[in-house]
């Protein structure tokens, strides 16, 4: 029977709560940008100009379809090479995950524009508000509502993914478990404490939200 | 900037087996997902608060695990430690599968909490065995209502699969490296992997969104 040892990753505590911080900060700078990111995106979708909107579509098209780690690799490897431009891993992790999760959040924030019925619009429209004061002060703060939940359920899959960007040296939870198990042959170990760290997190966050919608949405 | 996708016409035949390989890892994991998350929905939905527990725990377990912590933990932690005999195929397949199960055990929930109470009723009141209930009345229309929710499950396992390539697997993504590597051409061979990526995704996407119309078409009977 094997039997576990749990010394060689207590030893460097210190080590795993920096690469706790790296995921979390990672995971909350790509999330800002990609809210950003979407909801310009979902703005382009649903605008007049049809070249935006296809603009737009593509975009969510094409990054819905390719997968995280390919996109990582891709551009890190092959774009950097290709043009000559070094990224750091981090900008590289930050980009990849802030346009990858740019394009769900767009389909969320168009879902939920979408779903406030149009004649607010126009009754704001009427009353003497500017197309620019409607978005902002009728449109936008119904739709965030909306768009809370399936936001904040993404961001949890975001953390998630964020353990991808290890594999281009990010120092983050799962490049801090990958070199400690290769380095202390306690794989199974370290990669278990690993997987109740993320699970955790991801916990605290969907309970969390969960709490928020009943109080607010 | 020169680009030369020659060594990549090259290369075809080496592209087109690792995509038949990731083809093949995403179909079989998925087989096996769909067998395993019915059981783990019928027990959510039991009325046992053991078996209840039991399912919630590994559908939250492995809906907040990392594929690639999974994957990882599983083909250098478990194998390894407990000297099991397994192909890093065999592993990756496992990873995937037992995860998919756990997306699928919640949208077979949500399809069969979907039928109205009134049906299983019904079909009990007619002389049905509630097992019999269960299979001819609520699962056909539950499975109908869970389709498109299955069909982008599908998606999402396809493009998961390009992570074990990390284990070693030989599928679409290991071996554009792989061979982008030996030409010094990353850039372009990663991207032909991920147009194609891109390419099996739109395909997919339609064929799933012309489902979800045409069931949608033939909706049930509404009750009145």
């Amino acid at each position: 029977m094997y039997r576990f040892n749990f010394a060689p990753i207590l030893e460097q505590s210190d080590l795993i709560f920096k690469a706790i911080g790296m995921t979390l900060l990672i995971t909350v700078v790509s999330m800002v940008l990609a809210v950003v990111l979407g909801l310009l995106v979902a703005v382009c979708r649903l605008s007049r100009s049809r070249v935006l909107s296809i603009l737009a579509r593509s975009y969510v098209q094409l990054f819905r379809g390719i997968p995280l780690y390919v996109y990582i690799i891709w551009l890190y490897y092959g774009l950097a090479l290709l043009l000559g431009i070094t990224f750091s891993p981090f900008q590289a992790g930050v980009i990849c995950l802030a346009t990858l999760y740019g394009a769900y959040l767009a389909e969320v924030d168009r879902g939920a524009l979408v779903s406030i019925p149009k004649e607010q619009t126009e009754a704001a429209l009427a009353l003497g508000l500017t197309p620019l004061q409607t978005l902002r002060r009728v449109v936008l703060p119904q739709a965030a509502r909306r768009a809370i939940p399936p936001t904040t359920n993404l961001f949890a899959v975001m953390l998630m993914d964020s353990s991808l960007v290890s594999v281009i040296g990010v120092m983050d939870l799962m490049r801090f478990v990958r070199v400690g198990a290769s380095e202390s042959f306690r794989a199974l170990e370290f990669y278990t404490i690993a997987a109740v760290i993320y699970i955790g997190i991801v916990l605290i966050i969907t309970r969390s939200s969960r709490f928020l919608e009943r109080r607010f949405c | 900037m020169n680009l030369d996708f020659g060594p990549v016409l090259e290369s075809a035949p080496f592209l087109l087996q690792g995509l038949r390989m990731t083809l093949f890892v995403s179909l079989v994991s998925m087989s096996v997902a769909v067998l395993l998350a019915l059981p783990i929905a019928l027990m959510r939905l039991s009325a046992i608060p053991a078996l209840e527990l039991v399912s919630a725990i590994y559908v939250d377990f492995f809906r907040g695990l990392p594929q690639l912590v999974f994957l990882m933990w599983m083909y250098f932690g478990v194998v390894v430690a407990f000297g099991l005999q397994l192909s890093s195929l065999q592993a990756a397949i496992a990873c995937l599968a037992i995860q998919a199960a756990a997306h699928l055990a919640e949208i077979y929930r949500s399809g069969i909490e979907a039928i109205p109470r009134e049906q299983t009723e019904a079909a009990l009141s007619l002389g049905l065995t509630p097992f019999q209930a269960f299979k001819d009345v609520v699962f056909p229309q539950a499975l109908r209502i869970a389709t498109p929710a299955i069909g982008n499950d599908f998606i999402g396992m396809i493009k998961g699969s390009a992570l074990v390539s990390i284990l070693g697997v030989y599928e679409l993504m290991r071996l554009a490296q792989a061979r982008g590597n030996y030409f010094f051409r990353p850039f372009e061979f990663l991207t032909t992997a991920a147009v194609i990526y891109v390419v099996i995704a739109l395909i997919l996407g339609a064929v799933v969104s012309r489902l979800e119309t045409r069931l949608a078409g033939t909706s049930l009977p509404e009750a009145t």
